[in-house]
């Protein structure tokens, strides 16, 4: 009983048990079941309820139920988008860190000459489309379909491994689930010293 | 002389243009919930950004004569509370409370400074007497503001409170909910003396936000174990409302909070992206909002409030067959709408189904 308490304490490489995201560690989870705070159960059960809808009696919802809101033509993201939405659900600066501040106030983010949407506190842009066209633009971006992403036991591209319907978003960079973060980082796909992350797709 | 001359005619112009009666635009359908022709209970009437949504017009003479004028806009909007002729929002990207005055127009932020400054404020509560009470993560405290928006008093310490996210008050008696120690605080709300705390056998996990009712039951939102949890003023546990799921009735991301003066409670959920209303039994009646960026959608909500004295600033957004009872604020972190005004209210049109 006590191995299994300090086998739950310790952050093991590879899985989410023992990362940031198990909130197992806290004494107060009971049930112990590490995906349930982020991963909401089916449950079909008719609401037997006097809804004042009548015709919703067996709705189910969906967490976020539009993925990319905004139309998938725009290059530009003005607000977080797509499963990006699920981390900041969360990382909202209440529950927890809201180190992305949003795509409003602050610095202005420039490609080339093309408004890129403006970003607070030295925030990444996210949601935004990065193809070939805007490495082409921008002039110190790779090409993400030809570049390869150098992820530890990867041989594929950056559009491959780190973009959602070619956006950049949170997990472009952050793993949630810690199968394949760098030990010791916050949870990056690639260890960030020496700005390796960084000039994954910044060709400075 | 040239110039003088080019002035009293553009002068004219622009004075001429106030007198053209603007052609009426067709208005857009009305958003109800439920949807007609079921009978409607709720109803979408607007959403507020920045000042320009205020409905304070600039003329043409005015940004002539004086320049365009600067206009405040919402940042990060999280928490609200709302009193006679204002609302309180509580913003994370300013870190700072923006008050809006439904009745001058205006927007301006609470001149927190001093020994008043605010640190990280996190949830709002403003009383009937327009006593502001903020949660302040940093500060480890409550501060609470003046009807003159001057700073009062503080409630707790950093020996008392780890993360002090939400506050409400009811009577004598003050709510806070910390994140961290996983506790509901009842606080006297004279002597700031701690009453009672819930929680400490582990009955939290990352309590997030507290509201009370009418009759001054708490309400408090116990983000992770995905329930409302209900007690007395004296904080008795009552009961949980909800459950984790998708059916409708349960939860995924619960946060904000708030009860009407009929006993029903509004839920906020960010990941479903919409608000659901239970009785004062805790049984589902309808929920709203949902997720995309159309009038009436949410964008990953946060903070709700119940505001029953200014309905008259709204009630010219409602349906003419549509009478206001009271309005629902849903505040949204992201997206082009960032407060969002619900009208609740009866349907007085031509016979539709439904009680």
């Amino acid at each position: 009983m006590m191995l299994l308490f300090l086998f739950s304490q310790i952050a093991l490489a590879g899985t989410i048990i023992g990362s940031p995201h198990d909130f197992r560690k806290y004494p107060w989870i009971r049930s112990g079941e590490i995906c349930l705070p982020c991963h909401v159960p089916q449950k079909t059960a008719t609401v037997p309820a006097p809804l004042w809808n009548r015709e919703l009696t067996t709705q189910a919802f969906v967490m976020y139920g539009k993925t990319h809101v905004q139309p998938p033509s725009a290059p530009v993201m003005s607000q977080p988008d797509g499963i990006s939405k699920k981390c900041l659900s969360c990382h909202d600066g209440i529950i927890a860190l809201d180190s992305y501040g949003g795509n409003t106030g602050g610095i202005a983010y420039r490609f080339d000459k093309d408004f890129m949407g403006i970003v607070p506190n030295n925030n990444h842009p996210i949601s935004f489309i990065y193809d070939t066209a805007l490495s082409t633009k921008d002039g110190d971006l790779y090409d993400p379909s030809t570049k390869l992403s150098g992820l530890t036991n990867s041989t594929a591209t950056i559009n491959a491994d780190m973009l959602f319907s070619n956006r950049m978003e949170c997990a472009s960079c952050h793993d949630v689930h810690n199968t394949k973060a760098v030990p010791g980082t916050k949870l990056l796909v690639k260890d960030s010293a020496g700005s390796a992350l960084c000039l994954t797709c910044h060709n400075k | 002389m040239k110039k003088k001359a080019f002035i009293l005619s553009m002068l004219i112009i622009c004075m001429g243009c106030a007198f053209i009666p603007e052609k009426p635009a067709a208005p857009p359908p009305a958003i109800f919930y439920p949807a007609l022709p079921q009978r409607p209970r709720l109803q979408f009437l607007h959403s507020i950004s920045g000042e320009s949504d205020l409905g304070k017009q600039q003329s043409a003479l005015q940004e002539f004569l004086f320049g365009k004028r600067h206009d405040q806009f919402l940042g990060k909007p999280y928490d609200v509370a709302a009193c006679k002729g204002k609302i309180y929002i509580m913003d994370r990207m300013y870190k700072k409370i923006v008050v809006i005055d439904l009745t001058g127009k205006k927007m301006s932020f609470l001149n927190d400074h001093g020994i008043g400054s605010l640190g990280d404020p996190a949830g709002i509560w403003v009383s009937e007497e327009d006593i502001k009470y903020v949660a302040d993560m940093q500060r480890k405290q409550v501060l609470a503001f003046d009807e003159n928006d001057h700073f009062l008093r503080t409630y707790g310490s950093r020996e008392m409170f780890e993360k002090p996210v939400d506050v409400a008050v009811y009577g004598k008696r003050i709510y806070v909910v910390d994140m961290d120690k996983e506790q509901l605080f009842i606080l006297d709300r004279e002597t700031g003396q701690v009453i009672r705390t819930v929680g400490e056998k582990g009955e939290f996990f990352k309590p997030s936000n507290v509201t009370v009712g009418p009759s001054g039951n708490v309400f408090v939102t116990d983000a992770f174990h995905f329930v409302i949890k209900k007690f007395s003023p004296d904080g008795k546990f009552l009961g949980t409302i909800g459950f984790h799921g998708d059916q409708i009735g349960g939860f995924a991301r619960p946060k904000g909070a708030a009860v009407d003066k009929n006993g029903r409670l509004y839920v906020v959920d960010a990941a479903f992206e919409n608000v659901q209303i239970f009785d004062d039994q805790g049984r589902i009646l309808l929920f709203f909002g949902g997720s995309g960026t159309g009038p009436g959608n949410l964008y990953l909500p946060a903070g709700i409030a119940v505001d029953d004295n200014n309905t008259a600033c709204f009630q010219k957004f409602a349906d003419p067959n549509f009478k206001l009872e009271y309005l629902v604020y849903v505040t949204n972190m992201f997206g082009k709408n960032m407060l969002d005004v619900y009208g609740f209210g009866h349907w007085i049109g031509e016979s539709v189904p439904g009680k």
